[in-house]
């Protein structure tokens, strides 16, 4: 087994060392403009796509841009780093890329948008590569891309396929959307059935990750009051520490207080219980969601712990980098707006 | 200028047409007034509806700029192409002291999380805050066309009511005067003046019948001589 992961490991490794630490973060956060930002993220390996995105688009949009084609580099250099099981475990891992791709495809052509409105709001970091992406986006309508999903074999299109009659029916988008999402987490866990110490860590990230949507499902849909028999279609199977039968049960509370509350015996309680309290405060749920996205960042980094010689570097680095991704758009958008330095510390997930 | 006929039935219609001009000054008064009573209660409102718009564009605006750190431009353009829609709004029409004023209808665009267009279990809860608070600025909006429509089309009339009155006040009603008094003064000239040219004739007649009688009293004389 580790002669599989050895070289892979090494170079991720080397990738590491070059993540943003926190002492860099402290001097991005205390600068005065954007343009000392851009000169510091020069001396990063951000530096080239930065440059690109910032010809292209200036300012903020331009160091997004930057980010989000650093992070599409980097997620495809891993992919050609691994070979066989691993890169099977990484494909997992980077699939909800792909339905974030297939969904922006879906949702521009269920509106007649553009092309290039579509094509814009990819982010080709997983299986799906973007000259592909692009090809799907020239289709004409949903059917079409549906069409072309199946004859190229993506299996992204079986869900589709079983539920287009119903989209053409209701025209409703959010049935199509469920059946990816949840075909998305159903094919993953349907590929991680081996028993292998890789492939347990690759599937605790994921029933980590239903867990994640189902709480937040239940919590969301629970504070706009809606019943029970209507969050209950929108149960993913395959979570850690929801199962179907919790899930039923918390869909029957009226309040996301009372939800947190009965999670107490759930690893997710304490991030839980901190977001609640900033949930009293705004009566929104977004606090409670930062705060479980935290802990499912910490829990995912946390494998640079593990074995070493196994997946859980490369998957702690995925998840690394995405956070670093995030820390470093929270700081610039935070800057850009004049966002108070100590609000910008309090977003930002620093491990 | 205008001719003026310095006739009796001109200073009739001149006066007729004052008359006139005081009672018209006096019911646009009277709908100037109330037409301010009824700006003055519709701009609490309207002052109520832009506080309140205030407040929602800056909550509104602030989940933006969160969800845009957090969740990224990429992510939020993808939502955004789903959740894309069109607000249809009634428009009816009323009248306030005669004044036409548009009736918008008062529509909540709010949706709830399950009838955006996207699944919640792909897009974040900060992505549909940002919806749910946009939404709210829609709807206070529309609120806020309706009252502000109101409030100008009054604001006009009574801008109009007043111009009117002030003309009738300081332009038509005193010209009329102005008329009147000339023509009065031209009519009480000429009385004077056919006074003056009786009492000649009367005197002309006067010196001429006395004449006659004196021419009379020759006649009988010579006669007898």
């Amino acid at each position: 087994m580790s002669l599989v992961y050895d070289y892979a490991n090494t170079r991720v490794r080397a990738m590491k060392s070059y993540l943003i630490d926190r002492v860099f973060y402290e001097r991005l956060i205390e600068m005065e403009d954007l343009n000392e930002i851009i000169a510091a993220l020069e001396k990063t390996p951000y530096k080239k796509d930065i440059e690109e995105g910032v010809l292209r688009h200036p300012g903020v949009p331009g160091i997004e841009e930057g980010l989000r084609r650093n992070i599409i580099k980097t997620y495809s250099k891993i992919l050609s780093l691994v070979e066989g099981e691993a890169k099977e475990l990484v494909k997992i891992v980077l699939g909800r890329w792909d339905v974030h791709n297939i969904k922006t495809v879906l949702r521009g052509k269920h509106i007649g948008a553009p092309t290039e409105a579509v094509t814009e709001s990819f982010i080709p970091a997983g299986e799906l590569t973007e000259p592909f992406l692009i090809e799907m986006a020239k289709e004409k309508d949903v059917k079409g891309i549906i069409d072309l999903l199946a004859t190229w074999g993506v299996s992204y299109a079986k869900p589709l396929t079983e539920h287009f009659s119903e989209y053409a029916r209701t025209l409703n988008l959010a049935n199509l959307e469920l059946a990816l999402d949840r075909f998305y987490y159903e094919n993953a866990l349907r590929s991680l059935r081996k028993e292998s110490l890789n492939v347990s860590f690759v599937k605790e990230v994921v029933r980590r990750e239903i867990d994640f949507v189902n709480i937040m499902t239940l919590l969301r849909l629970t504070r706009e009051k809606v019943e029970a028999e209507e969050i209950e279609k929108f149960f993913i199977e395959g979570g850690k520490d929801i199962t179907k039968e919790k899930f039923l049960t918390l869909a029957e509370l009226k309040s996301p207080e009372e939800i947190v509350n009965s999670l107490k015996r759930t690893p997710y309680y304490e991030a839980l219980k901190k977001g609640l309290e900033e949930y009293f405060k705004s009566g929104l749920v977004s606090p409670i969601q930062r705060r479980m996205e935290e802990l499912i960042v910490r829990k995912s980094i946390a494998l640079f712990k593990a074995d070493p010689l196994s997946i859980a570097l490369i998957i702690a680095y995925i998840w690394a980098k995405f956070n670093e991704v995030v820390n470093l758009r929270i700081i610039i958008r935070g800057k850009s707006v004049g966002m108070p330095e100590k609000k910008i510390r309090e977003a930002l997930v620093l491990v | 200028m205008e001719e003026i006929h310095t006739t009796r039935s001109e200073l009739l219609v001149r006066k007729r047409q004052i008359e006139l001009a005081e009672q018209g000054r006096d019911l646009l008064k009277k709908k100037r007034d109330a037409l301010l009573i009824e700006f003055m209660s519709i701009m609490d409102l309207a002052l109520q509806a832009s506080e309140k718009l205030q407040k929602v564009a800056t909550e509104a605006s602030y989940a933006l700029a969160v969800a845009k750190a957090v969740d990224g431009v990429v992510n939020l353009k993808s939502a955004a192409l789903a959740t894309r829609g069109e607000v249809t709004i009634d428009i009816s029409g009323s009248y306030i002291m005669g004044v036409p004023v548009p009736e918008v209808e008062r529509k909540t665009v709010s949706r709830s999380a399950l009838t955006r267009g996207y699944s919640i279990t792909g897009v974040s809860s900060r992505i549909d805050e940002v919806a749910e608070r946009f939404e709210v600025e829609v709807s206070t909006i529309i609120e806020i066309a309706a009252v502000e429509t109101k409030l100008r089309r009054l604001g006009a009339e009574i801008q109009k009511t007043r111009r009117r009155v002030n003309a009738l006040d300081y332009v038509v009603i005193p010209n009329l005067a102005e008329q009147v008094k000339f023509i009065q003064m031209a009519l009480d000239e000429r009385a004077r003046e056919d006074l003056f040219r009786l009492k000649k004739v009367k005197k002309a007649l006067e010196t001429k019948k006395k004449e006659q009688v004196k021419k009379i009293e020759k006649v009988p004389a010579i006669a007898a001589s």
